[in-house]
């Protein structure tokens, strides 16, 4: 059940009206039902790995705790039992996500060696949600490791954290800590609260707004060109990846959007996943501002642990690749997000390195480096690094990526800009005008969020009535108008929701 | 007055500043829905699809109807609304009909328009075309169902008929009930006419152009196929529809257009049905030797009858109700109904029609009427040959002939010269009905941005309908050879 299924106009609905009539001592149980029926609407198959992996992770939350009471005599056995809980968490992981790529791999370099290939033992499945529920569980079991939070021992509030429906496809990540606390106290929550719903619902719609109208729609010519791409030139296949930078972008930060209202409407609280990434300055900006819960997750249980920057400046360079590496890995199993993660490992090394020299140089020309003018380009510079990352990020393989990148460079075609080809591909001159009309206001409220930290709810929520009814209006119409949706269109599911 | 619209703003301002928080709040998300409603239902009806005489004209056009106030309904595929023409039936007969139908119209379609028929008028007759009997629904054929689905209101009939229609994909059901789902992306190609609604159908449903088929029909494979089975569905449809008829009081009557594709076994069927029930069948293929239907001048092509055909079966039709049901002579009423209406509709558009077809200057200017309408004569290049002519026409209104043949234009409204002679040196003249905007200059007639500048030698003629509000004909007389019209098309 997508968010933009028709289902899920009914589910919601539902859940709202029935948790906002029971009594504040069934509202975990409701929660937790409609969850799992949510996950189930799916495939039970999906309900049964979520289920299997919050029980152990549960049960190692406990094991571990109870050691860590025990004291040092017992530190070997509670490092084999995190090390053990977290490989079979992986364990988990890599047969649903990464056994395919594993054996086909595997098999490649059998055949190099002249011996026959191995099947998969079971037909692969890939559970919603599982690459966002296994790093929450790793990360709890972390935190109790540590010693930083104690093991949750309510095995249903534990699993309401590992499978609440508004984060369970896509994220955000969120820390055991903050969440868990959420649900205990959901009990007592004056739900009654009119600015918090009509915040909540000003978010659903926002998102819908852009996953309908700006990502959807921009879907359709960038998924033409990357499908095709031996039939484009220079022009249209630039232009096919930088529409899909934009399409993503809209895609993702409109999946968080629905999901921050949903679980707003119910009282929680989301943590920001995307903050402003396409005004950032440079890469390492961009990275704390684009999947943040993901990428403090990197930071606190990867790239900390291999030794940071503590450990001199090579070493700092190493950690971040290996960090940027599994970030690629954890996106898709494939060649191609090893390449867009090592890519944007490279590129952290090399801005950090390089930036003592680009200090220097504008210092020797005294370039006016607060001048609209230079930040605009570092903007830009920072898109256009991203832009060719993301090449390997759509492209199906690795050959379809360095096909792309060369016809880019090879096949000049400067006059479809000028002669209508690029309204034959899928998407009319007035579907872009209405897509870019689109993206021009994402960006206004991406800009406002930039510059004041106040998302679009908070916003809006300070205007007038007439503005913001008119604003509402607007976009809720523009959705039903203007949204990629409806019999002549393939449902799209929300791009992260396959990672 | 003043005083008491002033007590009623602030009695109410004064209740609502007394009204609780939550109260406001309630009040405010019913007004903010009320409104995002009333938008939603505007796109919605701007955006549908104007399918004209498939489906939109004669579904919207029998809503529009009065209630009560037909006595024979028609309900059935085109085959049924290229066939039975109701203003014959009532210029003739006396009949208040009309043909309730759209384009390939499905047999369980044809109940839901019975049932939604029932709800606001109780016809003595209900006469049902049978062509789509043998066919079991098929909801892949968004089209068939779009055209009669479409335009039909909302109601509780409706969601029955598509639940039960769709029982078994209840979710494609939903996209017929708000039709926006389909209609959507024609926000990329809406004109002028999506944005004029359009209720009345002067046709009363019937569609009978006056085209001829390019070749004469070969019913050859009428008697290829000896026998025919109805679906059992379909037999279930057919019995609700007897109910319901019953029910309202209303006697059933099927019919069958001739068309190429019907064969002897599905008329044996339909002659087996009607015997059980005891229903009258009227086959139009055993009569058209009889009605004297050329199968060469009478059809628009294999299976639909012109405005030719149509007049012969609806002559027949109307002598048959009038010999077998009670009816009412509607003629002999006082008051104006809307089939009177109808009928001064269609003698003015069949007048306006003529004109479009006249090839030669001296019959188009015989027949043109100045009455309520607005002509427009623009003269150009060399006029050699018609000089005699176009002295009489400036005479006519009062204008220098001498001058008109140097070139320029007029334009006459209601039969007066309401321009004077725009000269190839003077400025532009305007005249505007509503959004309709003519503009002359000394060269050219430009309607709504468009030029007609038909002909360079000779005259060029706008005409404009002022009732209707509606362009008639632009042609363009050479010169050297008036007798034969130049058309835009052409």
């Amino acid at each position: 059940m997508s968010f933009t299924s028709y289902q899920f106009f009914v589910f919601l609905p539902v859940v709202l009206v029935c948790y906002f009539l029971i009594p504040g001592r069934w509202r975990r149980g409701w929660l937790l039902l409609v969850s799992l029926l949510f996950v189930l609407h799916f495939d039970d198959k999906y309900l049964l790995i979520l289920l299997v992996s919050t029980l152990l992770s549960y049960a190692a939350g406990l094991f571990l705790e109870r050691l860590h009471r025990r004291g040092a005599p017992k530190e070997k056995a509670r490092r084999i039992g995190m090390f053990v809980s977290v490989l079979a968490l992986l364990g988990i992981l890599t047969a649903c996500k990464y056994l395919g790529f594993l054996i086909e791999n595997g098999n490649r370099i059998l055949r190099i060696f002249g011996a026959g290939g191995v099947k998969a033992p079971v037909s692969l499945i890939l559970p919603i949600g599982i690459s966002y529920y296994i790093l929450q569980m790793i990360s709890y079991l972390a935190d109790v490791y540590r010693g930083k939070i104690s093991a949750e021992r309510n095995l249903l509030d534990f699993t309401l954290y590992t499978s609440f429906f508004p984060k369970l496809m896509s994220g955000p990540i969120e820390r055991a800590d903050a969440f868990l606390l959420q649900i205990r106290a959901c009990r007592s929550w004056k739900l009654w609260n009119w600015e918090r719903i009509s915040g909540g619902l000003t978010l659903m719609v926002w998102g819908y707004f852009q996953k309908l109208v700006i990502a959807d729609r921009l879907a359709i010519f960038s998924d033409e060109v990357f499908g095709h791409y031996r039939q484009y030139g220079s022009v249209e296949l630039a232009l096919g990846v930088t529409v899909f930078f934009f399409q993503l972008y809209a895609d993702c930060n409109g999946y968080m959007s629905i999901a921050q209202g949903a679980a707003g409407i119910l009282g929680f609280t989301l943590q920001d996943n995307y903050n402003a990434p396409y005004f950032a300055h440079s890469l390492r900006e961009y990275w704390s501002r684009w999947h943040v819960s993901l990428s403090t997750w990197l930071r606190d249980y990867v790239y900390i642990p291999l030794g940071g920057n503590r450990k001199g400046e090579l070493r700092k360079d190493i950690n971040l690749l290996l960090t940027f590496l599994i970030s690629g890995l954890w996106h898709g199993a494939s060649w191609n997000f090893v390449v867009w993660g090592a890519l944007h490992g490279l590129y952290q090394v090399a801005e950090r390195r390089l930036e003592p020299i680009v200090d220097a140089v504008n210092r020797r020309l005294h370039t006016r480096t607060q001048s609209f003018a230079y930040r605009g380009m570092r903007i830009v510079k920072t898109w256009l690094l991203n832009i060719i990352a993301f090449v390997f990020f759509k492209s199906a393989t690795l050959k379809d990526a360095a096909g792309y990148l060369r016809r880019i460079l090879c096949k000049w075609d400067p006059w479809v800009l000028f002669d209508g080809s690029l309204y034959t591909m899928g998407v009319s001159e007035k579907c872009w005008k209405a897509a870019l009309a689109g993206l021009i206001l994402f960006f206004v409220m991406d800009g406002i969020k930039y510059r004041t930290g106040e998302r679009i709810d908070g916003w809006l929520g300070r205007q007038c009535i007439w503005f913001r009814w008119g604003f509402l209006l607007m976009l809720i119409l523009s959705c039903i108008v203007l949204g990629a949706y409806g019999p002549a269109y393939d449902v799209r599911n929300f791009a992260y929701f396959g990672f | 007055m003043r005083s008491q619209a002033f007590c009623l703003i602030s009695g109410t301002a004064m209740k609502w500043f007394k009204l609780g928080n939550a109260g406001k709040i309630f009040c405010k998300i019913v007004l903010f829905t009320a409104i995002l409603t009333a938008a939603f239902l505007y796109i919605q009806q701007t955006l549908k699809l104007d399918m004209g005489h498939r489906g939109t004209d004669n579904v919207n056009g029998f809503y529009a109807e009065k209630e009560d106030s037909i006595e024979v309904l028609f309900v059935g595929a085109s085959t049924m609304f290229c066939t039975v023409d109701p203003l014959v039936l009532y210029e003739d007969y006396g009949i208040a009909s009309y043909d309730f139908g759209s384009s390939g119209q499905p047999f369980e379609l044809s109940y839901l328009f019975m049932q939604e028929a029932f709800q606001r008028q109780r016809p003595k007759v209900m006469a049902l075309e049978v062509l789509s009997i043998f066919e079991e629904l098929d909801t892949s054929k968004a089209d068939n169902l779009n055209y009669g689905i479409t335009d039909m209101p909302f109601s509780g009939t409706k969601l029955k008929g598509l639940s039960d229609m769709f029982r078994r994909d209840r979710g494609k059901g939903l996209s017929y009930l708000i039709p926006i789902a389909q209609y959507k992306d024609r926000w990329q190609e809406l004109t002028r006419e999506d944005f004029e609604e359009k209720t009345v159908n002067y046709a009363k449903g019937a569609y009978t152009p006056d085209l001829v088929s390019d070749a004469p029909l070969d019913f050859s494979s009428y008697y290829e196929e000896e026998s025919a089975v109805i679906p059992e569905r379909n037999l279930e449809i057919f019995r609700r529809m007897l109910q319901l008829c019953k029910e309202n009081g209303t006697e059933l009557l099927l019919f069958k257009s001739p068309n190429v594709g019907w064969n002897i076994g599905q008329t044996k069927a339909v002659e087996a049905l009607a015997e059980e029930y005891g229903l009258p069948f009227i086959d139009y293929y055993a009569l058209m030797e009889e009605l004297q239907i050329d199968t060469a001048q009478d059809f628009r092509d294999n299976s639909h009858l012109n405005r030719y055909g149509s007049q012969k079966a609806s002559d027949y039709m109307g002598e048959y109700l009038t010999s077998h049901y009670e009816l009412t002579d509607w003629r002999r009423m006082d008051a104006d109904n809307s089939w009177d209406i109808a009928l001064r509709e269609r003698e003015h558009d069949r007048k306006n029609e003529q004109m479009s077809r006249i090839g030669g200057l001296p019959e188009y200017m015989s027949r043109l009427p100045y009455d309520g309408h607005t002509a427009a004569f623009c003269v150009s290049g060399d006029v050699t040959g018609m000089e005699d002519f176009l002295r009489e026409l400036a005479k006519a209104f009062g204008l220098d002939g001498e001058k008109l043949l140097e070139g320029g234009s007029f334009a006459v409204v209601d039969g007066q010269c309401v321009s004077g002679l725009i000269g190839p040196s003077d400025g532009e003249w305007f005249w505007e009905q509503g959004f309709d905007t003519l503009r002359l200059t000394g060269y050219s007639i430009s309607y709504n941005r468009e030029m007609y500048q038909l002909v360079d030698d000779g005259l060029t003629i706008f005409l404009y309908d002022n009732e209707w509000g509606q362009f008639v004909d632009a042609v363009g007389f050479d010169a050297y050879d008036p007798a034969h019209g130049v058309r835009q098309a052409e």
